[in-house]
């Protein structure tokens, strides 16, 4: 029974009946419509429902409503251009936003009782709400500067790339207004819950929704019955997923039965209701075992025998003519770890049908028109019937790159009710639903002369892959598809098998397939310079990719500047004063990466241009809309095209607005996955600003009486480029066309150069036009009686062509350190012998808080990318690579033998630890 | 195709019975919530209840309980309304710590600071800022998880606590508060009223040291307390207590046997370390094996007593 309760937010007062139950958080969001406090965990793990109570700051999930009677609470809503607010913004402290809130919360009480906060104690303020964007660098940065605004000089030849502009949306974000897909609501909208399998492996013998049904409040219950039976999944060589289970379920969490009703209660308490029969079957969860004759088998189809979902098999030169010149051979394993992406906001979807069989998606998707094509495909509509929209989203990192369960069922369970249907995970189901990072099994073969130079490499990869194929078939080239970027090999053979088991599918995560073996790679080399004599930061320099070449496996690599990055964390972190001179327990280590800007071929056959935008300028020439199809899931595109776009147009950055990833309005972009965004997107849109230009130079030309070849638009104005004095302004400009030929648009488009990659099977995976490089020193102390390893500092240096928005590419840097520490050292998904998952919370799942960030020093070396929009190009997953393989070696360095298992837990390390005094 | 043999070195992820399983989602389903204006009221109530209530202080664990299934009471009996249980006093050489008194309290008490400052130890590393405004010590004490990190120190410090019961005050040692993991001895219409620790005396020092596995915010793998008097650099009273290494913090007996008497040189807390891991139970699971828990324990212990031998000196 509801029960009577009085308070105040935000100075307010507040008087209604909440139901005992009810939290703080649900009586906020749900009742008062205050939602720019966020639910990321609903258990006091994450801090993003952070608000203030009497001045203190609680997480409102985890207090009762009930028991603030009487209380004053204090909302992001109820903080109007409040200082911390605004360094927040100056300093590039947001990046999804979805944390925001909670964070700036925090903050705010801190700062009322400690106006000077020094970095530690801001930490320490600040530890209770988790990031997985920004690595606390530049939240701490603002935390501690909130009263000065930030001191960066700013060097570039542009006006307006090149410039540490805030986020386009950051005023949004800050105040809590900016709508994610959970904080929408529709008059009349349903909720949907999905049944699971609670088996491992299982053959379904009935579901009995008769009861379920009769529930008051349900509207409708869905079984393999009652949707489409075609299959569905990523790439379209490996549909394997269906709807929902039609006679097998293949994971704990594999998807039976769903159902709407009039709240998320009700759906609960219906899938309670819904019986299902179950016999259950063997199941194996280890990839080796799974690929054994006799073990039980995932997927019928012969394609599939011994559960191998995807085999490479590549060899590129000669192996063994490059291991028998060499003077030195090395081979050692190495094992991963199963990593969550853990973005802070959890899926959500809503469906809502119009005009008759049109279908409109609200989604948390980091790829809008993978998401219509699928859905498309699945309803048997023209893509143009399905419009999928993505709302601000709470991150990503590939977590939210394919088409979910959320999205299909609620459009199913919508069109059945004739009512909009919101589903969303919690941070329990959307762990479960996994397509996280695939544990990878790693065996790595170098040869080298004496002097360090490499002769030869053979990998051989298993990769642990859950029940479905998801993205695995990527990962799995991928894995060996990179290996040969980063340093000159002469002589490559890659073994990679993709491996069926009764577990959540693995799919992309931010590095795509590439972590693992570069914590080998990187680790052999280390071995290898240890035996040899040779400093490991020579040795890699010796054999740094160059510019301009070609690898062994046939992708072209166009800027490079490995060296140089090589060389800055070398010098910037006291290398040489450091490596080999430390005492035991202190160790220092150094790791390289690099990744692609953006997968040269689409996940679907298709000739059309991967990146598209459209420019329209306001009538009044005062303004500009820029719409792209691309997704900002926080690493801040919206910013970087505008900036690309504005810079193309000759305007200012402030007249810029963004529309983005939506598939009605704004034009196809392929999605925020592969790094592909800055350089796709950004020669799109820098073609659709150049053709805005042409034609406001065309009007200027009329209104100067000037040939429009002889003038010039920039910055706002446009002017005669021989006298510069003469001109007009930009807007007045573009208001004459307006006048004279209608509405001012530009359009551009991007499709990659044609024929990359050579012409073995799996040869477009690695494909890019352009490719970024990084390297990293990582510093730990290591507790050698309690096996603690905690990283001190990390010194980075990334090839990122030109930095487009310098502030942006730091952030993605400090968040690519401290996302990879974290899995480094603290992330695993852990099973029990049922195949249940141990660790679905961020309680038992820990990701690095903003104690755990390391000192960070990262630089942005000079370095220009021709096939780039003025010259750059992908930051965002090359900048992870160097971390596992860096912290790995210096942890080994610390303590003296190799590690070569993730994640590096005290019980490992003290395990190590104990083997070499044995 | 490869072999797993190949990859023996890693071994299987380290196996360990249900720690928890799958969770429900469903909040919990029809429940009253009753707010007592005064302790009497709330222990009639929780007795007239019994086993359908449970009482609500901080509901840093509780709202969590119940959103997940795990707890399905009939009845919340809130104590927000018990004003007088958010005290701190100190009087009669003894601190007084109310059941409703917050972690955040305590590190920003004048009391706590001049009477047990080693409560800081605990309060340090319990949850985060958020959990540490709402958490209770009372809660805390009486959740009973094994972990919790202020019953440690607070048997080390030989803690009493004050129980409201229909039959009126009383107060019984801390030690005999715990019956299992996650279960007091408390009975129906039995409240934990508030904490009484002995102010600091000369030649006292005390300690807390845990162990997690993230710089902040993250469950103790082990953690160990060690409380030392010292007479003229002659060892008279020790006490040494252990968390999240058996289903309840308990106290090592061995310890105060082997310092007392000494001078709890380092040679002997080393001793001390070696028979705490002895005597510990812990079990592996995903934070950590069982083997190295017990590493963390002796070297926990050690550490403990240093710090502790510091403060008394």
């Amino acid at each position: 029974m509801k029960q009577l309760l009085t308070f105040r937010v935000n100075g307010d007062p507040v008087e209604l009946a909440v139901k005992p139950d009810s939290t703080l958080l649900t009586v906020l969001r749900d009742e008062l419509r205050l939602t720019g406090t966020k639910e990321g965990c609903g258990a006091g793990d994450c801090g993003t429902c952070t608000v203030l109570l009497d001045g203190e700051p609680i997480n409102a999930c985890l207090l009762l409503a009930l028991e603030v009677e009487g209380r004053k609470v204090e909302t992001i809503e109820g903080l109007v251009d409040h200082p911390i607010q605004k360094a927040f913004m100056a300093h590039g402290a947001i990046q999804c936003g979805f944390c925001t809130p909670g964070a700036v919360m925090s903050a705010k009480a801190l700062i009322d009782r400690n106006p000077n906060p020094t970095r530690e104690e801001a930490a320490e303020a600040m530890a209770g709400n988790l990031c997985r964007c920004t690595g606390y660098q530049k939240i701490l940065d603002a935390v501690v500067g909130w009263d000065q605004a930030p001191d960066h000089p700013e060097k570039t030849d542009h006006v307006v790339v090149g410039r540490r502009v805030p986020r386009i949306d950051a005023p949004e974000l800050v105040s809590g207004s900016a709508q994610f897909t959970d904080d929408i609501s529709f008059p009349g909208m349903l909720y949907g819950k999905i049944l699971t399998s609670p088996h491992a492996h299982a053959r379904i013998l009935s579901v009995d929704t008769s009861k379920a049904e009769a529930l008051p409040g349900v509207r409708a219950v869905l079984t393999a019955d009652d949707v489409p039976e075609t299959f569905y999944g990523v790439s379209p060589a490996r549909y394997d997923e269906q709807i929902l289970a039609k006679d097998r379920v293949r994971y704990v969490g594999d998807e039976i039965a769903a159902v709407a009703a009039v709240d998320e209660e009700t759906c609960l308490r219906a899938l309670e209701l819904v019986e299902v029969d179950y016999e259950v079957l063997p199941a194996v969860f280890d990839p080796f075992e799974a690929m054994k004759d006799g073990a039980p088998q995932l997927h019928d189809h012969p394609r599939f025998k011994n559960n191998i979902n995807t085999r490479v098999d590549w060899h590129f030169g000669d192996v063994e003519e490059g291991f028998a010149e060499a003077d030195l051979v090395k081979e050692h394993t190495f094992s991963g770890n199963r990593v969550y992406q853990q973005p802070m906001e959890p899926h959500c979807a809503i469906a809502r049908w119009e005009s008759g069989n049109r279908l409109t998606m609200w989604t948390a998707t980091q790829v809008v028109h993978y998401v219509q094509h699928q859905l498309a495909r699945l309803l048997d509509l023209p893509e143009g019937d399905v419009r999928v929209v993505m709302t601000h989203c709470g991150g990503g990192f590939g977590g939210k790159a394919e088409v979910n369960p959320l999205e299909i069922c609620s459009a199913l369970l919508s069109r059945k009710t004739g009512r909009p249907v919101k589903m969303r995970y919690t941070r329990e189901e959307m762990i479960k639903h996994g397509r996280g990072r695939h544990k990878q099994f790693v065996k790595m073969k170098i040869g080298v002369k004496k002097d360090g130079t490499i002769t030869a490499v053979q990998e051989e990869a298993v990769l642990e892959g859950g029940a479905y194929s998801s993205f695995g078939i990527v990962a799995v080239y991928y894995a060996g598809a990179m290996v040969p970027t980063l340093y000159k090999l002469p002589h490559f053979k890659y073994d990679g098998y993709r491996v069926y088991t009764n577990l959540p599918a693995c799919g992309a995560m931010r590095g795509h397939g590439c972590p693992h073996p570069r914590f080998a790679f990187e680790g052999v080399l280390d071995m290898l310079a240890e035996e040899l004599g040779l400093d490991p930061i020579e040795m890699r320099l010796k054999n740094a990719m160059e510019p301009n070449s070609q690898t062994v496996n046939e992708l072209d690599v166009g800027s490079c500047e490995m060296g140089a990055c090589l060389e800055v964390v070398r010098d910037r972190s006291g290398w040489n004063e450091k490596k080999g001179k430390l005492p035991p327990g202190k160790g220092i280590g150094v790791g390289c990466g690099g990744f692609v800007s953006g997968a040269g071929y689409p996940i679907y056959r298709s000739k059309f241009p991967h990146s598209n935008a459209i420019i329209r300028v306001t009538e009044d020439g005062k303004a500009a809309t820029l719409f792209t199809g691309e997704a900002d899931i926080g690493q801040g595109s919206n910013t970087v095209l505008s900036q690309v776009a504005a810079e193309a147009m000759g305007v200012e950055y402030g007249i810029m607005r963004v529309v983005a990833a939506d598939t009605e309005t704004t034009p196809r972009g392929l999605g925020t996955y592969s790094s592909r965004v800055t350089l796709m997107g950004g020669n799109a849109c820098r073609m659709a600003g150049e053709e805005v230009k042409a034609q406001v130079l065309d009007a200027a030309s009329k209104i100067l009486e000037v040939p429009a070849e002889d003038l010039e638009a920039r910055g706002g104005g446009v002017f005669v480029q021989n006298d510069p004095a003469r001109g007009v302004s930009w807007a007045e400009a573009a208001a004459k066309h307006f006048s004279d030929k209608g509405p001012l648009v530009g359009r551009g488009w991007y499709s990659p150069p044609e024929n990359l990659g050579g012409k073995h099977k799996g040869s477009t995976v690695g494909t890019s036009p352009a490719y970024s490089f990084s390297a990293c020193v990582a510093e730990v102390d290591v507790d050698m009686e309690t096996g603690k390893v905690s990283v001190t500092r990390l010194t980075d240096a990334h090839d990122v062509g030109t930095a487009i928005n310098p502030m942006a590419v730091e952030g993605q840097c400090e968040g690519a350190g401290v996302m990879m520490l974290s899995e480094a050292l603290l992330e695993d998904v852990v099973f029990d012998e049922e195949g249940r998952i141990k660790n679905p919370t961020l309680h038992d799942y820990l990701i690095a808080t903003s104690c755990d960030a390391p000192e960070m020093d990262s630089t942005v070396v000079p370095s220009y990318e021709p096939r780039g929009p003025y010259g750059g190009k992908e930051c965002g997953e090359g900048s992870t690579l160097p971390l596992i393989g860096a912290i790995a070696n210096a942890v080994s360095d610390a303590i003296g033998v190799r590690v070569s298992e993730l994640p590096i837990t005290p019980s490992r390390v003290r395990e190590l630890i104990r083997g070499i005094n044995a | 195709m490869p072999g797993r043999e190949e990859f023996a070195s890693m071994g299987p992820a380290l196996r360990v019975p249900g720690l928890r399983l799958e969770g429900k989602d469903a909040v919990g389903r029809s429940i009253e919530y009753h707010r007592p204006s005064s302790l009497a009221d709330a222990c009639e109530l929780l007795r007239q209840f019994g086993d359908t209530a449970i009482p609500l202080a901080g509901g840093t664990d509780v709202v969590v309980d119940l959103r997940r299934g795990a707890k399905a009471p009939k009845h919340l009996v809130s104590l927000a309304g018990l004003h007088g249980l958010r005290e701190i006093s100190l009087g009669g050489g003894m601190l007084r710590i109310g059941a409703l008194v917050t972690p955040a309290q305590l590190q920003s008490s004048e009391e706590v600071l001049s009477s047990r400052p080693e409560l800081l130890d605990a309060v340090g590393v319990f949850g985060t800022p958020q959990v540490r405004n709402r958490a209770t010590v009372g809660g805390n004490l009486c959740t009973a998880a094994s972990c919790a990190d202020l019953t440690p120190i607070l048997l080390a410090l030989d803690a009493r606590v004050g129980l409201a019961t229909p039959e009126g005050p009383r107060g019984i040692p801390l030690v005999d508060l715990f019956g299992d993991h996650r279960a007091t001895l408390l009975r129906p219409g039995h409240l934990v009223s508030e904490v009484m620790i002995p102010a600091k005396g000369p030649g006292e020092g005390a300690a807390y040291e845990a162990f997690g596995l993230r710089a902040t915010n993250s469950i103790t793998v082990a953690g160990a307390a060690a409380y030392l008097l010292l007479e003229e650099g002659q060892c008279i009273g020790a006490r040494l207590a252990l968390g999240a290494v058996a289903p309840t913090a308990f106290l090592v007996k061995a310890a105060t046997e082997v310092l007392v008497g000494t001078e709890g040189g380092d040679a002997e807390l080393e001793e001390v370390g070696r028979l705490a891991a002895v005597e510990a139970a812990p079990i592996s699971d995903i934070r950590g094996s069982e083997v190295h828990r017990r590493e963390l324990v002796e070297r926990l212990a050690v550490r403990a007593f240093q710090a502790a031998r510091r403060r008394a000196q």
